[in-house]
């Protein structure tokens, strides 16, 4: 016997309409207790020949409340179906609408990094398009840092500058032009940059000018070992680009630079090149 | 089929399928506390992070955006 068929029983309702079940595809469990329904909804289905059926839920009421978890019980175990907060499935309906149009270059990305990271990328690139559509990201940043630390917090930093697209991404497909070419060799090179990102300082709510100086006059040196002499820094925040901005003021971080640093602020995201 | 429930009946779900909230907030196995429910990738759920059920058995899903993501991949069509 199927859920509707389930419910039915439980209610004493009859349902002429045949399409009713075959149009099926939410129920929504609605606490009677918070509603502000009228008493006479109380444990009552409510039929929507264009929507979801409604179950006004009250679970104090033993005589029924035990029926209606069977069925929810049964729902999953024998029908496959789907249990979802409210709140989880808004935002999986908003993430589900974002992720249908595939992104070529995030999806050619993930079937080259580890297994462990293809969830990573995905968050961070749809965290970059919720941050650019104006829509807050604390909660979004907060799930990927503490699933994974800073690993999580840096492929999130360099995701939203840009760089797997000016960088990250040129590197995949230069490295496949070569012989003997390896999705290995990718992950090896992408977990140097992950780590270190020696072309980007980000400045963060825990950073002071001292650590972010400090950040910066370390790449600074290991960069011009290598032959880089350009060094962007990153912040979003009055309060961070004043940290930037005071951290290039250290004199012996300006003793290196060849030239006045370029500060470029839009819609309160900071960035400085420094050239060294 | 997707059933949806109110934030305020979430002990009314978990109750369905035998759990509830422990003395720390963790999502445990109503008859045996000390078993705490765990994702599918072993990871325990706060109460207040439940987000849902699926069938495989059971598989319950903790609200937060990667294994959101990993609920679309695993589900899509």
């Amino acid at each position: 016997m199927g859920i509707l068929d389930n419910l039915r029983k439980i209610f004493d309702v009859t349902i002429k309409d045949n399409t009713v079940a075959d149009n099926l595809r939410e129920i929504k469990l609605i606490d009677f207790s918070n509603s502000g329904t009228k008493t006479t909804n109380k444990n009552k289905l409510e039929i929507n020949l264009n929507g979801p059926i409604i179950v006004n839920v009250d679970p104090r009421d033993k005589s029924i409340a035990p029926k209606i978890q069977e069925v929810i019980r049964a729902a999953v175990h024998e029908e496959g179906a789907q249990i979802l907060a409210e709140n989880f499935n808004e935002r999986l309906e908003g993430y589900s609408q974002y992720a249908a149009g595939r992104n070529p270059q995030l999806e050619d990305l993930v079937s080259q990094v580890k297994q462990e990271d293809a969830n990573l990328l995905r968050a961070a690139y749809y965290l970059r398009t919720v941050h650019q559509s104006g829509g807050n990201v604390n909660e979004l940043k907060r799930d990927i840092v503490e699933r994974y630390g800073e690993r999580g917090k840096n492929v999130t930093n360099l995701c939203s500058a840009g760089y797997f697209e000016s960088i990250i991404y040129p590197m995949l497909q230069e490295l496949r032009n070569q012989p003997h070419y390896s999705a290995t060799i990718f992950q090896d090179r992408f977990d140097v940059i992950i780590m270190s990102y020696p072309f980007a300082v980000f400045v963060s709510q825990q950073s002071t000018t001292q650590t972010v100086a400090q950040e910066i006059l370390q790449k600074i040196e290991t960069n011009r070992k290598y032959g880089v002499h350009h060094l962007k820094i990153h912040a979003i925040g009055n309060s961070n680009a004043r940290i930037a901005q005071e951290a290039l003021d250290d004199g012996q971080i300006m003793k290196y630079l060849t030239k006045d640093p370029v500060i470029n602020t839009v819609n309160n995201i900071f960035e400085c090149e420094i050239i060294f | 089929m997707k059933i949806t429930f109110d934030d305020s009946l979430r002990d009314f779900v978990l109750a369905s399928f035998g759990v509830a909230k422990d003395e720390d907030g963790y999502l445990a196995e109503a008859d045996n506390p000390a078993q705490r429910v765990l994702t599918r990738d072993g990871r325990e759920i706060e109460f207040h992070k439940f987000g849902g059920v699926r069938k495989g058995s059971e598989v319950f899903i903790r609200d937060d955006i990667v294994s959101l993501i990993q609920f679309c991949e695993d589900t899509r069509v």
